[in-house]
């Protein structure tokens, strides 16, 4: 990083017309949606610069934010670098990315005037020459060059309509400045010329910058960033497969396992991640979010860490799997699912601090010479190897076996080689010198053949081995998930018995309650009974009462008529009407007073009305007080008028 | 094209797509596992992978397909994938006589980085485009028997053939398969060493399930 930084540190004349347009640039910007409190620090960031001018212009022209974002850099001293990262980590406002990344490259550091439109006016001349191949001789030291970008030329023709296919910004126009766009990139580095891969990452500067400024961007991804790797031979792609597979394993043990007893290497999935900085293999935003890092850090770290991160993600689901095919369509459609972008970044940078570039540097050099190694092989064997006898296609099956003896045999087939020709090259005499050496070699042929078939058989032996500890491995897990169950298992049956006993107390606790209850019922209905008897008795005594009563009042009856019947007129008429009254208002409480009563009345009022009054006695037993009076009054009045 | 639960499966074969840019491939594998078919696809960047379960000779398979970029660089990066693949189908584009002269640069390819007696079969595929066929399917089909290879020719597009090529491969291997598991000794280390991969993963694949369902 701090490379990139002085790298950068060369163009301080620009700060001050850039800071003019800052206001402006935030005006645009408040359409970048999804980080905007991180884009709102950036700001804050930007306005405590102390040299910062006064906010005028309002027209927001591409070139002075790309001059702006450019200008981020050249205070190294001032400028608060750790604050950046982390702004950069929480994600570049949309709005912002293209002239951003274009200073995370260097744009402007590389920008050469003129070069890309010269690298693109060769196009015609190019296309005459191959036309007219027969003056092309003439300019001997081009011809070179331009055979070549001819033919990337029908690669990059194929590509176009397999770029992104259906996007509304890749038409004719958006067509024409991808193929100008690699064109030129392939004549700027031959080595390099074109790759697969390359159009998309065009394609994906060309959207978010003008034409120029992604190829000056495209030209420092490759060339710096990436360099190696999209080369002919792509060395540098194959060894960091190799040390993120070191990395993996290191890391993630377990699952490395699982996948090797599945059969699977990891590389086979992160291989295209890789080569593809995660284009098409992660939604949008992620990707977006990882270049972002990716470019402000300046190295490959972030594809490492990023690998990391979604291994760990998903490394617990992928160990579920049952074969290789669905560990690896889990993870594809994993990756292709992995929406929260801050998580991924977080995870990826937070998580894996100490895979860093000098880290990765070692590990690159440890494993480069293998690749290298694999890759002239693999040259030699196009050349001359092809259809030689057993032997030597024997050796080659073989090479592909543990390393660490294709290494052994690599060496002792070198050493053959350089015994008998004159080492190795690829150039085509030189090959057939050694493959005669060959021939020579098999002029022995038992014992080498037979050391090689014992090698050979050797490496099945080791190879069986480490499959089967594998699967040792896999049933002791196996069996320790089993174990576990069990243990689970057994755990949850004593829950189940506490919750039983519980039960059961419970059960009786209601069995209990229920008896009560019948209890109570039971005393609720002797209650009742008891109420009832007692009522019945009530009614008897009523009964008894009233019959108490009639047979009062018959003796009553009785009585009077006696009281008629014996002693002089006189003295019952008086007595009766009173005696009528009395007996209405309070019979039971004085019966004695009344029973007493008669003869004291009787012969105290007298005369009179003797026979109208004892009708009137007989009538007035079932009627009112009120009328008894007035009725004795009438007939006291009749009696008197 | 009634596609089984891709739990159960008896074999589990893996087979490479290969051949020069453009020619299909990834279509070929589309139209197979999914029965999709895209005029304007992607280009494959290393590798693509796609799996398909389905009968072949009255055994369930699956299917694994690699589909491998095209590009010439590409293959130092696509052959790591050759490694334990029992098939490959070879693709050329029927209307470009280049990807048909390539076929045995392929070839050379396969049996160079390949397992030594792994099935590979030609395809020439695009012959929807009558009018632009470039490639006689006489010559294709005699460089086919010359160099002992199946040989079909397809047209993704409209899907002819593209079902009858993948069972026609699969059939192949796993007759190969059977045939070996029946006589499992003889040929050259390699051979056995592969023919065990094969049975083991098979039997694997069985021996699991009641593992797996009664857990």
């Amino acid at each position: 990083m701090s490379i990139r930084v002085k790298k950068k540190g060369n163009q301080p004349k620009d700060q001050r017309e850039t800071k003019k347009e800052l206001p402006s640039e935030d005006a645009t910007s408040a359409k970048a949606e999804p980080e905007e409190d991180s884009e709102d620090e950036f700001y804050d960031v930007e306005r405590s610069d102390p040299v910062q001018d006064i906010p005028s212009s309002d027209s927001v022209s591409a070139a002075a934010i790309v001059a702006t974002a450019a200008c981020i850099f050249p205070l190294e001293s001032l400028f608060p670098w750790k604050e950046l990262e982390v702004l950069v980590r929480g994600g570049v406002p949309m709005a912002l990315r293209g002239e951003l990344w274009q200073a995370f490259v260097g744009v402007r550091t590389r920008r050469v005037e003129n070069y890309y439109q010269d690298l693109l006016a060769s196009d015609s001349i190019s296309g005459n020459h191959v036309e007219q191949q027969s003056n092309s001789d003439s300019k001997s030291s081009t011809t070179d060059p331009i055979s070549m970008t001819e033919k990337w030329k029908g690669q990059i023709e194929k590509d176009l309509p397999r770029t992104f296919p259906g996007h509304p910004a890749l038409d004719d126009d958006g067509r024409n400045a991808l193929r100008r766009l690699l064109t030129a990139y392939a004549r700027h580095n031959p080595s390099v010329g074109y790759c697969q891969a390359m159009n998309f990452f065009a394609a994906f500067l060309l959207l978010l910058m003008p034409e120029e400024n992604a190829f000056w961007t495209l030209m420092g991804i490759i060339d710096d960033y990436f360099d190696g790797y999209y080369s002919e031979e792509m060395i540098e792609s194959q060894v960091d497969q190799l040390v993120l597979e070191e990395l993996v394993r290191e890391r993630f043990p377990k699952l490395v396992n699982h996948l090797d007893y599945l059969g699977v290497q990891v590389v086979w999935v992160t291989g295209p991640w890789f080569l593809s900085i995660f284009m098409n293999m992660l939604p949008w935003e992620s990707v977006l979010r990882v270049w972002d890092v990716l470019l402000f850090e300046g190295n490959r770290v972030m594809l490492f860490q990023t690998t990391l991160a979604l291994m760990e993600l998903y490394g617990p689901a992928l160990v579920t799997t049952k074969d290789a095919g669905d560990a690896i369509t889990l993870l594809q459609s994993l990756a292709g699912s992995t929406f929260d972008s801050s998580q991924l970044v977080l995870t990826a940078c937070m998580g894996y601090q100490n895979v860093n570039e000098i880290r990765l540097q070692k590990l690159r050099n440890k494993h480069r010479h293998a690749v290298i190694n694999v890759v002239e092989e693999r040259t030699k064997g196009l050349q001359g190897w092809g259809d030689s006898q057993d032997l030597a296609s024997k050796l080659y099956n073989f090479k592909h076996e543990p390393k660490s003896l294709s290494i052994e045999i690599d060496k002792q087939n070198s050493g053959d080689l350089s015994h008998s020709g004159s080492g190795r090259s690829t150039n085509a005499d030189e090959v057939l010198i050694s493959w005669t050496g060959d021939m020579e070699i098999d002029g022995v042929p038992d014992l080498q053949d037979q050391v090689v078939w014992l090698k050979v058989e050797l490496s099945k032996l080791l190879e069986e081995k480490r499959s089967a500890i594998l699967r040792a491995e896999e049933l002791e897990t196996a069996l320790m998930e089993m174990v576990k169950q069990d243990n689970r298992r057994q755990l949850s049956a004593r829950v189940l018995m506490r919750v039983e006993q519980e039960q059961k107390v419970t059960e009786d606790a209601r069995r209990y309650a229920e008896q009560d209850a019948a209890e109570q019922r039971c005393a609720a209905q002797v209650l009742q009974e008891k109420y009832e008897e007692a009522m019945t008795s009530i009614a008897e005594m009523e009964k008894r009462v009233v019959m108490a009563e009639s047979m009062l009042e018959a003796t009553l009856q009785y009585q009077s008529g006696q009281l008629k019947a014996q002693p002089s007129p006189r003295s019952s008429n008086s007595y009766s009407p009173q005696s009528n009254q009395e007996s209405a208002q309070d019979i039971p409480t004085r019966k004695i007073g009344l029973l007493a009563r008669p003869f004291v009345l009787g012969w105290r009022d007298q005369n009179k009305q003797a026979k109208p009054n004892a009708e009137e006695a007989n009538n007035t037993k079932s009627s009112n007080e009120v009328q008894g009076p007035s009725t004795e009054q009438k007939v006291a009045n009749g009696i008197s008028v | 094209m009634a596609r089984r639960p891709d739990e159960e499966y008896d074999y589990l074969f893996k087979v490479v797509l290969i051949g020069d840019s453009g020619v299909g491939k990834s279509n070929l594998l589309s139209r197979f596992t999914r029965n999709e078919f895209c005029l304007e696809s992607k280009s494959t960047i290393g590798v693509e992978f796609a799996t398909r379960t389905l009968q072949v000779e009255g055994r369930t398979v699956k299917a694994q397909i690699w589909d491998t970029a095209g590009q010439e660089r590409y293959r130092a990066i696509t052959s790591a994938y050759y490694r334990g693949a029992l098939g490959a189908l070879l693709v050329y584009d029927v209307t470009k006589p280049t990807t048909f002269e390539n076929v045995s640069r392929w070839l050379k390819e396969l049996r160079d980085h390949a397992d030594a007696n792994i099935v590979i079969m030609l395809i020439g595929n695009k012959t929807d485009l009558k009018h632009l066929r470039a490639v006689a399917t006489e010559d294709a089909q005699s460089y086919a028997e010359r160099e002992g290879l199946s040989f079909i020719e397809t047209s993704a597009l409209e899907a002819t053939n593209v079902e009858k090529a993948f069972q026609t491969i699969l059939s192949e291997i796993y007759r190969i398969i059977s045939k070996k598991s029946l006589s499992s000794e003889e040929p050259t280390p390699a051979n056995i060493k592969e023919g065990k991969t094969i049975v083991v993963g098979g039997s694997e694949g069985n021996a699991k399930k009641p593992c797996c369902s009664s857990s």
